[in-house]
């Protein structure tokens, strides 16, 4: 049996094993070295690896991302970290007009092979602008890949494959998981492939389509479904949400003929719309409902006192999957 | 109690040449004659391409063209004095810095006839492409010299500024980064006065600001000197010294470089507002003046140059001119390492849309695309 980690934990582990199989792969951010990260995520690899492979950076979130692309066009692999969600517009100038960019305004001469990591989503009672869902931001942008794990296994294997994939890889890390829940994690170093999604649950009746956080509040709805409602749900995590994979989608639409994706952000020109808009696209007549998206409301999320109305629950999602088989 | 006086700094001036075109005897200026040549010559060269781009610009052939005519000490003389390792991270105005760097002229042109292949940089270069977020290279920049000082090589990053961009954040916050980190980074900033009168001191037309652009550098632990940017005897002295000091681990500089970019439309000719100031700050006449001064120099030598210097501008630009347009398909090349599915789906549907357009006889014929795909 693999010992028990929790996502934190594997994100970690997996960090490390990058660090030793490759000289050029460093971590940068603010107090990720001697404070080991505010969620622990680093915790003792500045320890292992010292001060010039795990640099405490100022707080200067556009000059830090900016120096990893700089850091990687020097030829090394820098892993850099976003404290909080909310810090992430002061890097979107970076993110937006050199990320994704450099490999071909440069002809191909320079790529950027680095990894932003950024924590995701709400439900962890945090402050102002700590519980985003940006995702849309980043995958709306040519050229960078965006990866989110909703499990320990699949952290580590896809931080180690975001470290060692050519292109930027935008790592999403749901700060609901980072603590719990724990589960068996392989302590050998390996890669889950980036660009693959995960039948999270098998079914028949409706694929629900999630990622990150959202993940477990699907599964916990198929579970209701199941048992409530005699309905049974396929939940498919995508795990990557840019290259995504468009033929699990397909595959399991074509079988269920209905489809809900729930997620955090904003409806409103979100990931999900685009998944919505290419399912109809590819599968429209194995369909026997529209596309449902489950997701936050076209407000700001709202501090921690009201946010369990505003990031969909079970029972959004329950209800969503009834309507489209009634539909 | 009372007060005292925490800290107190200078800011130190450079000028090396006078009026006359005569250096300080008392100051050794250290810059062997055949190196004084090569800036001229690389100058004059670059002055010529200024007046081709201008024109070229008004003709329509350049989608846009930002003139360097006043920078040409500064864009010249600092690249000059990097090893080949060393970066440099220029702006959108860039053209002499570029061309000091090994950069064909044509490029540029093609760059501003808006054509993605003109950022091609020759091989083994250490530059970074410019791109038009201001100052947004400035934070790279700080990247590149962390590189440098964590692999504990003695490699140091050049990076050039407008006055503009010094008001930026991304200016501010490279600098809290090569400041405490202390990287080996030169922020040249090229100040531009406007045309006509100087102010005696200070920055532009604002009703506040610093005395000095060079004074940021003490707000983040660099050391920070203005120079007289047309002075190009002054502009090799302060940046060798800050090229120096990078490279020895003594952390980073801002060297504030005024420049006179006179306002003029009419080619060769500075506008009668500008004509007083010009003579003074035109880096090519003031060198002119001191190569003369020196024996090293004369009207026959002069004209022969300029005859060169139009010679080659000409001819690149012919080779500009002579350049098939670029595929279309070229958008699709270097994206990702390896193309992604939606990638492949959606170069099909444009060379679809090509065929379309070739059976109509509504497109030329084309090169190969560049670049690698998938």
């Amino acid at each position: 049996m693999s010992p028990l980690l929790n996502l934190a934990q594997a994100v970690n582990q997996g960090l490390k094993h990058a660090m030793e199989a490759d000289a050029s792969v460093l971590v940068l951010g603010k107090d990720v070295g001697r404070m080991g990260g505010v969620f622990r995520v680093t915790e003792g690899l500045q320890k292992t690896f010292g001060p010039d492979r795990v640099v405490d950076t100022p707080l200067a979130e556009l000059g830090v991302v900016g120096a990893s692309i700089g850091l990687a066009m020097a030829g090394m692999k820098p892993v850099c970290e976003i404290q909080y969600d909310g810090l992430l517009p002061s890097a979107l100038e970076q993110v937006v007009c050199h990320l994704g960019r450099l490999r071909n305004r440069t002809r191909g001469r320079r790529s950027l092979p680095m990894v932003v990591r950024c924590p995701h989503g709400g439900g962890v009672r945090a402050p102002e602008l700590h519980s985003e869902s940006p995702e849309a931001y980043i995958a709306h942008t040519p050229g960078i890949k965006v990866v989110i794990p909703s499990t320990p296994e699949d952290a580590k294997g896809l931080l180690m494959a975001a470290v060692f994939d050519p292109d930027p890889v935008f790592f999403f890390e749901p700060k609901a998981l980072y603590r719990s829940p724990e589960a068996e994690v392989p302590s050998r170093p390996y890669e889950t492939p980036i660009g693959q999604a995960r039948v999270a649950r098998e079914g028949t009746d409706v694929t629900v389509v999630s990622w990150g956080a959202m993940v477990h509040t699907a599964l916990r709805a198929a579970e209701r479904l199941s048992a409530e409602d005699g309905l049974s749900a396929e939940v498919i995590d995508l795990r990557t949400l840019t290259p995504l994979d468009i033929d699990a989608l397909t595959a399991s639409v074509g079988k269920t003929g209905r489809a809900v994706v729930c997620h955090e952000a904003p409806n409103t020109g979100s990931w999900a719309g685009e998944l919505s808009c290419l399912i109809h696209e590819r599968a429209l007549l194995k369909l026997r409902a529209p596309v449902k998206r489950v997701g936050g409301w076209d407000i700001r999320m709202p501090l921690p006192r009201l946010e369990k109305y505003y990031i969909p629950d079970e029972d959004r999602v329950v209800k969503a999957v009834k309507d489209t088989a009634a539909y | 109690m009372g007060s005292r006086t925490a800290a107190r700094f200078d800011v130190e001036r450079i000028e090396m040449l006078d009026a006359e075109g005569r250096a300080d005897a008392a100051v050794g200026v250290g810059i062997p004659d055949a190196g004084l040549l090569g800036y001229y010559r690389r100058m004059v060269e670059i002055r010529a391409f200024d007046e081709k781009a201008t024109a070229l610009c008004r003709q329509g052939k350049l989608i846009a063209y930002h003139r360097l005519r006043g920078h040409e000490a500064t864009q010249i003389v600092p690249p000059t004095l990097l090893k080949p390792q060393d970066w440099m991270a220029p702006t959108h105005r860039g053209h002499g810095a570029y061309y000091a760097r090994g950069l064909k002229l044509r490029y540029i042109l093609l760059y501003w006839a808006g054509d993605e292949r003109g950022l091609k940089l020759p091989e083994g270069s250490n530059d970074v492409v410019f791109s038009f977020p201001v100052g947004s290279h400035l934070t790279q920049a700080a990247g590149l010299g962390l590189a440098a000082r964590l692999r504990r090589e003695d490699t140091v990053v050049l990076a050039y500024l407008g006055d503009g961009a010094a008001g930026k954040g991304d200016f501010h916050e490279s600098l809290t980064l090569a400041g405490r980190l202390k990287l080996p980074v030169i922020y040249l900033i090229e100040n531009h006065r406007p045309s006509g009168d100087f102010p005696a001191e200070g920055g532009q037309d604002w009703p506040g600001g610093p005395k000095t652009l060079a004074q940021t550098a003490i707000a983040y632990g660099a050391h920070g000197v203005q120079v007289d940017g047309s002075d190009p005897l002054a502009v090799h002295q302060a940046l060798s010294d800050a090229i120096e000091r990078a490279r020895l681990g003594g952390g980073p500089t801002v060297a504030e470089c005024e420049v006179c970019r006179p306002t003029s439309v009419v080619p060769g000719e500075p506008s009668p507002a500008d004509l007083g100031a010009w003579k003074m700050k035109d880096p090519v006449a003031r060198l002119r003046r001191h190569l003369t001064a020196k024996g090293l120099w004369d009207d026959d030598r002069d004209m022969k140059l300029k005859v060169e210097a139009e010679t080659l501008v000409r001819y690149e630009a012919e080779e500009f001119e002579g350049a098939l347009p670029p595929d279309p398909l070229d958008m699709f090349s270097e994206n990702y390492a390896t193309a992604p599915w939606h990638l492949r789906e959606q170069r099909l549907e444009l060379e679809a849309l090509l065929e379309l357009k070739r059976g109509r006889k509504d497109v030329d014929d084309l090169p190969r695309p560049e670049g690698r795909f998938p």
